[in-house]
């Protein structure tokens, strides 16, 4: 008897737990006000795998790519950048006027800009902008001059924390601490813009220092600075962008509809995207095949004869050349330089020709064409090829040469010991090299850099650390060598990574220090023109070459899988998505 | 039995409370810290320090530990760091349900699997049947489950597409009506609820061949079968009965289990549950939010032990509490 009701009461219970599981979860699905995806709804949905959600719709706070792309769809800019693959330079557009001519393939409409004209004062220390009239945010109210000093405070505000403050560096008050807004930014009418310069500014960098995303000031006028985060208008981002924000659903789906009232240039031809999260690269690249997803960035090259073969429809376009892996190696002794402050050179890594050395013992080509292929290119330095009017052609890249390299190490005083290994004054050649856990490439590279050190009579074990204990590791120099990769900016600005001042340039990792790079740097910073700098460049370029404070290994060219629906797609080094809003569907044949 | 249960839970807080105070300090001597994110290039040099500054991350350990223990009592669980200051509360509140759904289709679909391929390997003992049966879920047992579950992938989304690969639901599945929309989300929990149940049903499998072996040796079942009864209604009636008693058990403490096993699917079937929400907790050092869901899963431990024991109690007289 009381098995029965046991038995009855488990089932029971088993079934309503079942049920009331699967409702609660058909229940707590928010905002569905995506409308539906049908066959014929395809033609006019462009659906983008990505690995994670944005953080933030916000273009004060947005700190992910991700973020910064779909922010990019739905606010307005004062200006239109272009990136002009023919020179490699950056060009800023406002709609009457342009910093420069373009010459590219890759022309960008300068309608989306709100800025009519701008105009530098003769002695650089201010920049005017006129300002459309016809710009409207989404609900209707106008853009106005008074949107941009308003955002600008908040860019300035130290408790709002934006990652885009040093946009703000140059503007009166910011030599003294504190930008002073009211000198700084003046808004004499509602479609003038001035900016306030505490020291004469290149025009590039004004304008790209002066052009950061407004956000309109009524909605936003009356949130506390410490709620800023908090405030749910992140939520419901109102801009005046070609797209809208019609749904989001965290880590699952954030839906983009075409937003029909923007001038801004004009509402976005596809009239849906959806950004889907789909964290397993495994997983993306099966949707990618099977057509659930239009675009999946950064398609490893090994990968590709499958997902072609499996869908005719997929293409791959690369752009680049913007990334590159290296091998670091400390130049300075870390753990002396931590305990005293002093710089000494590192026992194994100090020495210039020795860095040479180990430059010509890697086979670099043999990993580019093991992994890469033709996606690869050997690098010389962190200038990128793709930047032409800096990238210095004539230097040679070192070859792979291994009985050079020995004599190099023999000059340095580098002996083969009794076991093979090389050591001199007592010390062995042998070394940990450390890389990030999970990356395919990486360890590829590791374990081919290891076979050929090992050759030349030099002992390295390979380590892979997580990804939060590697960085720290790296940012304390405790580890002699490793290997990593950067992205580069567009703006060549190179002090942050190799600056002499060690506590100041945060991403020296290997402790390089050549004071003549710093002022190479601060020369070039101070030429009015972009291209003028070129001199500078060149010797920064031949400096590392020749000093090798890293061994520069490949850049990559970044890999992107399309459907072939997609048409009018134009990629550069820009971004994948740099204009979205003129793709269209190529409709698909009804059955 | 209330008394029992009362005591039980008393003891459960002293010990999750352990747990969490363990937490807070481990988590902070990892290293990396949530402001780390904000440490690359083109982010402003001083944004990581400001926002340690307004996290509270630059008090001595003890005052921060003070901090969040007053705000724990009121219940408050601090906004996630890494997740737009959403309130912990909120982010768990849309992941658990979520969880919760392919936990319990998994502790169905494990039972229900595991009880028929344990009763055909036990009448049919020895024979090749069972050998087979036997081997097959040795095999099953034994495979990582997320290898099952791209090989899965694979299979039934790629080769033969009859399921979708990833997701809750198709994307628009709101326009499907009610009935449409959950007879989609059924459909897409179909593959990884089958990879999480592969392997706890083969366990169980294994377990209730073992009981029910024990059984049919029995006095009584030789009983039923003299008194003519059918060999179905012997097996199924009176051996099956009671060769379940300790297998309910298991119901309360595979919970943990299926929730650790969440952990993979959820990453690679791109849901949004607990266990995705927890992976990436900890790679980004979100502190509140990783807390929040270690507090979340003792609970569920706990709990599930407890049932166990409960349920151990109700099906077999002879044990008191």
């Amino acid at each position: 008897m009381m098995m029965k009701t046991t038995k009855r009461l488990s089932r029971l219970f088993s079934i309503s737990l079942l049920a009331a599981a699967t409702l609660l979860t058909a229940c707590s699905k928010s905002g569905g006000k995506g409308g539906a995806i049908s066959g014929a709804a395809r033609d006019t949905t462009l659906v983008i795998g990505m690995l994670g959600d944005a953080d933030y719709l916000n273009p004060v706070i947005g700190a992910s790519l991700t973020s910064s792309e779909i922010s990019g769809l739905i606010y307005p800019g004062l200006l239109q950048g272009e990136f002009d693959t023919k020179t490699g330079l950056l060009n800023y557009l406002a709609l009457e006027k342009r910093l420069r001519p373009s010459s590219g393939p890759d022309e960008k409409s300068p309608k989306g800009a709100l800025a009519k004209t701008w105009t530098m004062s003769p002695d650089h220390r201010s920049i005017t902008y006129i300002l459309r009239d016809d710009a409207k945010w989404a609900d209707g109210q106008p853009i106005t001059s008074r949107d941009f000093k308003f955002t600008y405070k908040l860019y300035g505000n130290p408790v709002i924390a934006s990652p885009r403050q040093q946009f703000l560096a140059e503007l009166i008050g910011a030599d003294k601490g504190a930008v002073d807004f009211d000198r700084a930014i003046e808004t004499p009418n509602d479609t003038t813009l001035v900016f306030h310069f505490y020291k004469p500014v290149p025009e590039h960098l004004a304008l790209f220092h002066t052009s950061l995303t407004p956000l309109p000031e009524h909605l936003w006028k009356n949130v506390k600075s410490a709620e800023f985060r908090e405030s749910k208008l992140n939520q419901q981002p109102v801009g005046a962008g070609p797209y809208r924000l019609a749904a989001w659903n965290k880590q699952q789906t954030l839906t983009l509809s075409s937003s029909a009232t923007c001038n801004l240039p004009k509402p976005g031809n596809i009239r849906r995207i959806i950004y889907r999260v789909i964290p397993d690269y495994t997983v993306r690249l099966a949707q990618l095949q099977t057509g659930d997803v239009d675009v999946v960035e950064n398609v490893k090259p090994e990968d590709f004869a499958a997902v072609q073969k499996a869908n005719k429809n997929v293409d791959i376009k690369t752009i680049g050349l913007r990334v590159y892996d290296y091998v670091g190696w400390q130049n300075i002794d870390g753990d002396h330089y931590n305990s005293t402050g002093k710089v000494r050179p590192h026992p194994l890594f100090g020495d210039p020709a020795v860095r040479r050395a180990l430059t010509l013992a890697i086979d670099r080509q043999s990993i580019i064409d093991g992994y890469l292929g033709e996606y690869g290119v050997l690098a010389k330095t962190d200038i990128s090829p793709s930047l032409k009017w800096a990238y210095d052609d004539s230097i040679k890249p070192y070859s792979y040469d291994p009985a050079q390299a020995v004599k190099l190490l023999e000059a340095a005083g580098w002996m083969p010991g009794p076991d093979g290994i090389r050591q001199k004054n007592g010390r062995k050649f042998s070394f940990v090299l450390y890389t990030n856990a999970g990356n395919a490439r990486r360890n590829y590279a590791c374990t081919i850099i290891q076979q050929n050190l090992r050759e030349i009579g030099i002992d390295c074990k390979i380590e892979m650390q997580e990804s939060n204990v590697f960085f720290q590791n790296l940012q304390e120099r405790k580890l002699g060598a490793w290997m990593a990769g950067w992205s580069i900016g567009l703006e060549i600005d190179p002090l942050d990574v190799w600056g002499s001042d060690l506590k100041k340039s945060r991403f020296n990792f290997p402790g390089f220090i050549n004071p003549r790079i710093d002022q190479l740097c601060e020369l070039a910073k101070n030429k009015m023109r972009t291209e003028e700098a070129r001199p500078y460049w060149i010797e920064y370029q031949k400096i590392l070459h020749e000093q090798q404070p890293i061994t520069f290994l490949y850049w990559i060219r970044e890999t992107q899988g399309f459907s072939k629906r997609i048409q009018g797609a134009k990629l550069n080094i820009s971004g994948t998505y740099y204009n979205i809003d003129d793709w269209t569907l190529k409709p698909s044949i009804a059955p | 039995m209330l008394r029992y249960i009362l005591k039980r839970l008393l003891i459960a807080v002293p010990l999750i409370f352990g747990v969490l105070t363990l937490t807070f300090f481990i988590i902070r001597l990892a290293p990396g810290d949530p402001a780390a994110f904000f440490i690359q290039p083109g982010i402003s040099p001083n944004v990581a320090e400001q926002i340690r500054q307004q996290y509270g991350l630059n008090d001595p350990l003890p005052v921060q530990y003070v901090k969040w223990l007053g705000n724990v009592l009121h219940g408050d669980f601090g906004r996630s760091f890494s997740r737009a200051q959403q309130p912990v509360i909120e982010v768990i509140a849309e992941a658990l349900p979520v969880t919760m759904t392919i936990a319990v289709l998994t502790l169905v679909a494990n039972f229900a699997f595991g009880i028929i391929i344990g009763v055909i390997s036990a009448v049919k003992q020895n024979s090749f049947l069972d050998r087979f049966l036997t081997v097959t879920a040795l095999f099953f047992y034994s495979m990582p489950e997320f290898w099952l579950a791209l090989m899965m992938i694979i299979l039934f989304a790629l080769k033969w597409p009859l399921f979708p690969v990833s997701g809750l639901n198709e994307i628009g599945a709101e326009s499907y009506g009610a009935f449409g929309f959950v007879m989609d989300r059924i459909w897409h929990l179909a593959l990884p609820v089958t990879v999480l149940s592969i392997n706890g049903s083969a366990g169980i499998a294994r377990y209730v061949r073992g009981s029910m072996l024990e059984v049919i040796r029995q006095d009584y079942i030789r009983t039923a079968r003299a008194k003519g009864l059918s060999e179905r209604v012997v097996i199924l009636k009176h051996a099956l009965r009671n060769a379940l008693l300790p297998v309910i058990t298991l119901m309360g403490s595979s919970l943990p289990f299926i929730f650790s096993g969440a952990l993979f699917i959820e990453v690679i079937f791109a849901f949004p549950g607990m266990g995705r929400v927890t992976v990436e907790a900890i790679f980004a050092r979100d502190y509140p939010l990783i807390i929040a869901n270690t507090f979340v899963s003792g609970v569920m431990i706990v709990f599930g032990n407890l049932l166990a024991d409960v349920l151990y109690a109700v099906v077999d007289p002879r044990i008191k509490l």
